[in-house]
């Protein structure tokens, strides 16, 4: 069942209106791309959908139910949820950052850490899907920017969620960490899971999304297919003449920066 | 060096409290044969007591307070700097430790006895943490807690200072002794005292184990997690304020325990707290019971002390506060 924005309008506390109702919806089994200028409200989109953000009007459905009727852990088991920026004041180790997602997916309890045995297993198994085992022991704060960030993800996969919402998981990862990602959203998606992802790079996007979105000014410019999104029509508003539009190899458009 | 696990950690803050809780009693300025002592005040009448039993009852209810009271200090300063994820947030830096004195001075002052005194100290430390997050969330800046707790200690700091002005000379001597911080107990009467607030305070916390360990982390992912963030830092902060005004009721503002314990205790424990604030309980409530063996046989100059605990906890913190800030910033 889906995951889905209707008319909705959002905006954070004492702050201006935000978004100004958009439509949005992920299926299971989707891999949609939400695109667009910095300040477009793509993080803003995310945590309303995340049930972070309280509509001011319309509203977030989630299996065809209000998501702000459904008690929080039960929202919690069925979407996973990736903030744009998260910092870490204390020293977690990855394996711990990761067993804290775990936990939601009921794997351990209060007492257990990484190494109980109830926990390990899915640790190591969400650690691996991004690359990160090596890296267990290792405080969070004391990582690269693309090692934290492959830990910050694979915690949310440790959730186990229906619906994956990350808010640019690519963002300071290298392109072979990059790719491999977006393949795993893939699978993900084939296994019966709906993902939403925010990036900056369509030509990224266009290879591993079902559908983009571009938002912009808080609201849904276009939603579809990569290659009926891609076009100039649509780019122009976001791109602004910062891009070239060409095929790639594989034909499917490649957005390239413009001199 | 292996990382020690949290049970270990947490055994070991186990056996320093009962070590400290053994060997105290005879520390202090009288030696006690603690065999006589024990066995006579085991099975003798108080009146047939022997002087060695005679001062180990005298010692006993003090340390118990001195028990009770580390363990409070340091629980509230866990929670707290969990919840504001900050290191440097603790009873004392945040002023709550010092608005609690202002109520209890003002309880005294009135004539509250012992067991409805933390009422008006538990006022005055939630108003100060209310105050004191509010103050934070305005000034935007990352230090602005800090800031906003040290402004709000001279505030209520300047309180006290205007009660000891007014108060009767029959309540000020009492009181004087007691703004330092100092566990002087003839009795368990102020330990029984504490006791309820105690058992509030931890129960509160112990409910939220699982969700502070959450909120340490993230809190907006926390709040993804399921966490209700807001409805568990208030409860979080209101319990580390019934714990801090309950201790501070009874034994008056002893600093730097709540500050320093979690920094010793969570390299060990991690952030799960369902072992980190029994860690902190344990290892708080061994190392006051220490410091003030300490202050009760310091030697100073000749003049054998009977040194109030809340001067030692703060010479020994004074420096590692400063340890604590010059790490933060490099
Ligand atoms: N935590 C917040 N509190 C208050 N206002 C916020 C917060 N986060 C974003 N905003 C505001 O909401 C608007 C939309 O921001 P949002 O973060 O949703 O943009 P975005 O599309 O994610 O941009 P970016 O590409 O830079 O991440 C901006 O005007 C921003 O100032
Ligand atoms: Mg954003």
């Amino acid at each position: 069942m889906a995951l889905a924005a209707h008319a909705l309008h959002a905006g954070w506390p004492d702050g201006p209106e935000v978004l100004r109702g958009v439509d949005l919806t992920v299926a299971p089994g989707e891999v949609v791309a939400l695109l667009g200028e910095n300040g477009a409200g793509k993080s803003t989109l995310m945590h309303a959908l995340a049930g972070l953000l309280a509509p001011r009007a319309g509203g977030v459905v989630l299996d065809g139910r209000p998501l702000a009727d459904l008690p929080a852990a039960d929202r919690a088991r069925r979407i996973g949820f990736l903030p744009q920026e998260v910092h870490p004041e204390f020293a977690f180790t990855a394996a711990e950052t990761v067993a804290l997602g775990a936990r939601v997916a009921g794997h351990g309890g209060w007492l257990d850490g990484p190494d109980a045995p109830a926990v390990r297993a899915a640790v190591e198994r969400a650690l691996a899907a991004t690359d990160a085992l090596h890296l267990a022991d290792r405080p969070l704060g004391e990582l690269s920017g693309g090692e934290r960030r492959r830990v910050l993800v694979a915690s949310v996969l440790a959730q186990e969620p229906r619906h994956l919402l990350l808010d640019e998981p690519g963002a300071m990862l290298d392109l072979p960490h990059r790719v491999a990602l977006h393949r795993r959203f893939r699978a993900l998606a084939d296994a019966g899971l709906g993902v939403l992802f925010v990036g900056h790079d369509p030509t990224l996007a266009a290879r591993f999304a079902d559908r983009l979105v571009l938002l912009h000014e808080g609201r849904v410019l276009v939603d579809g297919p990569p290659a009926e999104v891609l076009r100039p029509r649509w780019l122009d508003a976001v791109l602004d003449d910062a891009y070239l539009l060409t095929d790639g190899p594989d034909g499917l458009p490649v957005v390239v920066p413009r001199r | 060096m292996r990382k020690p696990t949290p049970r270990a950690t947490v055994g070991l803050a186990a056996l320093l409290c009962l070590a400290a809780v053994f060997v105290a009693p005879f520390v202090g300025s009288e030696p006690v044969a603690p065999l006589r002592a024990w066995s006579d005040l085991l099975t003798l009448p108080r009146a047939a007591w022997s002087p060695d039993a005679a001062i180990l009852g005298l010692r006993l209810p003090r340390i118990l307070l001195a028990l009770l009271s580390g363990a409070g200090l340091a629980v509230a300063g866990a929670v707290m700097q969990s919840l504001l994820r900050n290191p440097l947030a603790s009873p004392y830096t945040l002023g709550a430790a010092t608005a609690a004195s202002l109520g209890a001075f003002a309880g005294v002052v009135l004539g509250a006895g012992a067991v409805a005194r933390p009422g008006p100290a538990l006022v005055l430390a939630v108003l100060d943490v209310v105050l004191v997050l509010a103050v934070a969330r305005r000034s935007r800046r990352p230090d602005g807690l800090v800031l906003a707790g040290v402004t709000l200690n001279f505030a209520f700091g300047a309180g006290v200072l205007l009660l000891r002005h007014l108060a009767r000379p029959t309540d000020l001597a009492a009181m004087e002794r007691w703004l330092l911080g100092s566990l002087e107990a003839v009795d368990a009467g102020p330990s029984l005292a504490l006791l309820p607030w105690l058992a509030v305070g931890f129960t509160l916390l112990a409910r939220r184990v699982g969700d502070l360990d959450q909120l340490a982390f993230h809190p907006a992912l926390a709040e993804a997690r399921g966490v209700a963030a807001d409805a568990v830092r208030r409860e979080g902060l209101l319990a580390a304020g019934l714990l801090t005004a309950a201790v501070v009721a009874q034994a008056g503002p002893i600093g730097f325990v709540g500050l320093l314990v979690p920094h010793v205790v969570r390299p060990g424990t991690g952030l799960r707290h369902a072992w980190l604030l029994p860690g902190c309980a344990l290892a708080g409530g061994g190392f006051l019971v220490l410091a003030d063996a300490v202050a009760r046989s310091l030697d100073w100059f000749g003049r054998t002390s009977d040194l109030p605990v809340g001067v030692v906890t703060a010479l020994l913190g004074g420096p590692a506060f400063l340890a604590l800030l010059l790490r933060r910033s490099s």
